[in-house]
């Protein structure tokens, strides 16, 4: 058996300060296979996948290709090694262009010089295999994080390498890039591949994975072939409990706190109107591109607007409030958690006390209330299950699904009246995913008014009162959520309502 | 976007020397403390003591200011030439009304804040780069400083002036105001919703103005507290000298606060930094020199030697991101 696997991790280990990443580890996957690695967030995943890539050095273990053992110390080396990594968090130059990025480790080109030319050419070329008609030419802080994403994946699938490791690479993509990209895996896996699939979606996990090994606090607690596990053991494993179901119950929706009308950007939005009402949560459906986080940002003053009037529930009057203004009064839980979320290089604590400072202020000089604020801090963690070493951890050392939790806690800190979230629950494991939509539902129960863009049908289903179809720029659809079928759904977002 | 690739995570050597970077400071400000004090004759004398802590204390303060501006992820290269602009208008006032020594303290102090908002509003409004907005500045400060003096030294300050440069007890007066900024910024960097505003913007500008902090105030506000320090120094070091010119804005003591204050754990990218460091940074930068002048080492020596550590704080500065 052991002589036949492709690639063979033996009981590797890595220990972080303050954390056991991963101990003991052991995995093997075959030519030609699809393995699923699935696990809470903090679990481990990402590091053995780093480990695997050669960004991170394994404290113990060693690691088998065509059973020789090889050292991965560097991405380089990775590379020579036929291994191909599709990153979690993509990260691009923003001064350079998406063919740029795409090329940056090996330009095209002679003697030092990049043909530009060819460059391009295969830049659109690779993006075409991903079904994404970005601009090769683009710059690459123009962006979305989805395209980003597509991106990642295109420059991975352009090293033809022997291996290739996915870590969550849907989870900012829609349905029609997700389709797109399991037809790749398959693809790839019957010409002999192997593919490492990590992703919180468990219903793509079971779906396209041939076998699945769950990690849980760094140990690998169950391997079994997908047909013999089941969406409930899966989620057991993970979590080491089962999960409760959280339907929503009704809301009734109260006075009309937010009013836009004819919101218009460039060709990015079309006179976009709507309006939202306190104690109600709605639901913003499109595809990528559709415009979701362009009226985000332009409602927030992110990206200037051409025209359009926002008017918003103050002192219970409804009054005009300018896109410069309307964040000292609302909350948003932005797309990209790294460019617009997190305080990387801060700790926890003021990470999820900065949109409500106020809230532990001591006295007249502003100064803050620093046993108070680690107190909400800690009550941030524990009500979010995040999973971290104190309130003094580093944000970047957190793993991606518990970053997004404590970007969430600092806008539940706020308690605004209305709450914009552009895919909140983003890589987060389905516990938390759970327990998050209980939380968002507890603040339209208290009266908050939110307006959630996801991509995960489910998520829209369970949590929105009323559905927003945005395609195009423009608003197609105001459904409530008993009126809502999912393939009118796919319809009204590609446009042919 | 504002990424880099992935990068590596260095976890060998560079990694856990990186953790202890800060003690390695002070641990080599205490050896050469040790060294310089068995070794060096004329070091512990008394008279070499108060001159140190006199250097220090213009020198810190000025550190102090730039550190503000420098958490900010901005760059102040102004500050001597403000100080220059506060110190000869105050003093020129002084000279001509010896009598209204507060008036001119004052003028030199809000001289100092004025050119900080200035810096300001051109960072936070006109959304010049930091580098380029302060270099202007400071061209323009220090023309105009010697357009006002036609190059001169303003001498002729009265004793109630000079007294300031004077101990109380056995602390010279200078050491007892830098002692008081220390103290009072300390509390605004580390206890302050400004202080923390601060460190918001530096570490990332973008998330923080998603949480409605106005990061166009807050420079502001970084710019002026760092030309405050630089009016307070313009007081303290025209004291010291006996004079004020528009010399003292120039030379080196720009690269020194920029120095002391990477030395001390001020990051030039922003978003990291605290007072004592920065004020551990000036004691070993002020030592160094102090050292070398006391050992009669050639001029340029002097300034190769300073030349090198500003590489040396910068690399450490890349080094301690690794943590
Ligand atoms: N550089 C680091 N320094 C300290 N701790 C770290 C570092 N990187 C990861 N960790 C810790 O290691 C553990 C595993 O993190 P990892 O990113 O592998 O989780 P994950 O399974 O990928 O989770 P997610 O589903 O949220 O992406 C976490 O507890 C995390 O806090
Ligand atoms: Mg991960």
């Amino acid at each position: 058996m052991s002589g036949k696997a492709l690639l063979e991790l033996r009981h590797i280990s890595k220990h972080f300060a303050g954390s056991q990443a991963l101990s003991d580890v052991s995995i093997e996957l075959n030519q030609g296979e699809v393995l699923g690695l699935v696990g809470a967030n903090g679990a481990g995943k990402s590091t053995l996948m780093n480990v695997l890539g050669g960004v991170i050095t394994k404290d113990a273990g060693s690691i088998l290709i065509d059973g020789h053992e090889i050292s991965l110390t560097s991405p380089s080396a990775a590379d020579r090694a036929g291994i191909a990594f599709v990153h979690q968090e993509p990260a691009l130059f923003s001064m350079l262009t998406v063919a740029e990025n795409m090329f940056v480790t090996d330009y095209p080109g002679k003697w030092g010089w990049i043909d530009r030319a060819r460059m391009v050419e295969a830049c659109a070329r690779h993006l075409h295999t991903v079904d994404s008609q970005l601009d090769p030419n683009t710059l690459a802080r123009d962006i979305g994080i989805g395209d980003s994403q597509l991106i990642e994946i295109a420059r991975a699938l352009s090293q033809q390498a022997r291996i290739v490791l996915f870590d969550e690479p849907t989870s900012s993509l829609t349905v029609h890039e997700k389709e797109r990209l399991f037809e790749i895996i398959r693809s790839l896996k019957n010409s002999g591949t192997g593919v490492i699939y990590i992703s919180h979606f468990l219903d793509e996990v079971l779906d396209i994975c041939d076998r699945v090994v769950v990690l849980r606090n760094g140990k690998v607690v169950a391997k079994s072939p997908v047909s013999e596990m089941s969406m409930a053991r899966l989620v057991e494993e993970m979590l080491g409990r089962q999960l409760e179901s959280t339907r929503q119950s009704g809301r009734r929706a109260g006075d009309v706190v937010l009013q836009v009308e004819s919101l218009s950007r460039g060709n990015v939005l079309r006179n976009v109107s709507f309006t939202l009402h306190e104690n109600e949560v709605v639901g913003l459906w499109g595809l990528l591109g559709s415009g979701r986080s362009e009226l985000f940002r332009a409602l927030t003053g992110l990206d200037p607007i051409d025209r359009g009037h926002i008017r918003m529930r103050i002192g219970g009057e409804l009054r005009p409030i300018t896109p410069g203004n309307f964040l000292s009064r609302a909350g948003y839980v932005t797309e990209n958690r790294r460019d617009d979320g997190l305080f990387a290089k801060m700790s926890l604590r003021p990470n999820v006390t900065a949109a409500s400072l106020w809230n532990v202020i001591r006295s007249r000089l502003r100064f803050i209330d620093q046993a108070g604020e680690r107190h909400v801090a800690e009550e941030v963690m524990q009500s979010l299950a995040i999973k971290a070493s104190g309130p003094e951890a580093l944000a970047e050392t957190l793993s991606g699904g518990n970053q997004q939790k404590v970007i969430l806690g600092k806008w539940l800190q706020r308690q605004p009246t209305v709450i914009l979230m552009d895919e909140p629950t983003r890589g987060v494991d389905v516990g938390a995913k759970a327990e998050i939509h209980r939380l968002i539902g507890e603040l339209a129960d208290q009266g908050t008014s939110i307006l959630i863009a996801t991509s995960e049908i489910e998520e829209l289903m369970s949590l929105s009162d009323r559905v927003l179809v945005i395609s195009r720029g423009h608003i197609v659809t105001d459904i409530t959520r008993d009126r809502v079928e999912q393939e009118s759904l796919m319809r009204f977002a590609m446009g042919e309502a | 976007m504002t990424a880099t690739k992935p990068e590596m995570r260095p976890t060998g050597f560079a990694h856990r020397l990186a953790r202890w970077i800060d003690w390695i400071v002070v641990a080599l400000i205490l050896a050469v403390l040790v060294v310089v004090s068995v070794t060096v004759t004329g070091f512990l004398t008394e008279y070499n003591i108060s001159n140190l802590l006199l250097q220090s204390s213009y020198i810190g303060i000025l550190a102090i200011g730039e550190a503000f501006v420098l958490i900010t992820g901005g760059i102040d290269l102004s500050s001597p030439a403000i100080m220059a602009m506060g110190a000869v208008v105050g003093a020129g006032y002084i000279v001509a009304h010896p009598n209204q020594l507060v008036l001119g303290i004052l003028i030199m102090v809000v001289i100092g804040v004025a050119c900080g908002i200035v810096n300001g509003l051109l960072v936070a409004y006109v959304k010049l780069v930091p580098f380029i907005a302060t270099l202007a500045t400071s061209t323009l400060l220090g023309g105009l400083a010697l357009w006002i003096t036609h190059s001169a030294s303003i001498a002729g300050l009265p004793n109630s002036f000079l007294n300031l440069a004077g101990s109380l007890g056995s602390i010279p007066i200078p050491v007892i105001v830098f002692a008081v900024v220390i103290g009072l910024s300390y509390i605004l960097l580390a206890k302050t919703v400004l202080g923390r505003h601060i460190f918001y913007i530096g570490v990332n500008a973008r998330a923080a103005r998603v949480a409605s902090i106005s990061v166009e105030r807050t420079q502001v506000m970084a710019y002026a507290i760092s030309g405050l320090s630089a009016g307070i120094a313009a007081v303290v070091l025209t004291a010291i000298l006996g004079t004020a010119t528009a010399a003292m804005g120039q030379g080196t003591i720009q690269l020194a606060i920029i120095s002391a204050a990477v030395i001390g754990g001020v990051s030039i990218y922003g978003g990291v930094g605290s007072i004592p460091g920065v004020v551990l940074g000036t004691l070993l930068l002020t030592l160094i020199g102090n050292v070398m002048s006391l050992n009669n080492v050639s001029y340029f020596t002097t300034y190769m030697v300073k030349g090198a550590v500003i590489v040396v704080a910068v690399s450490l500065d890349r080094f301690r991101r690794l943590k």
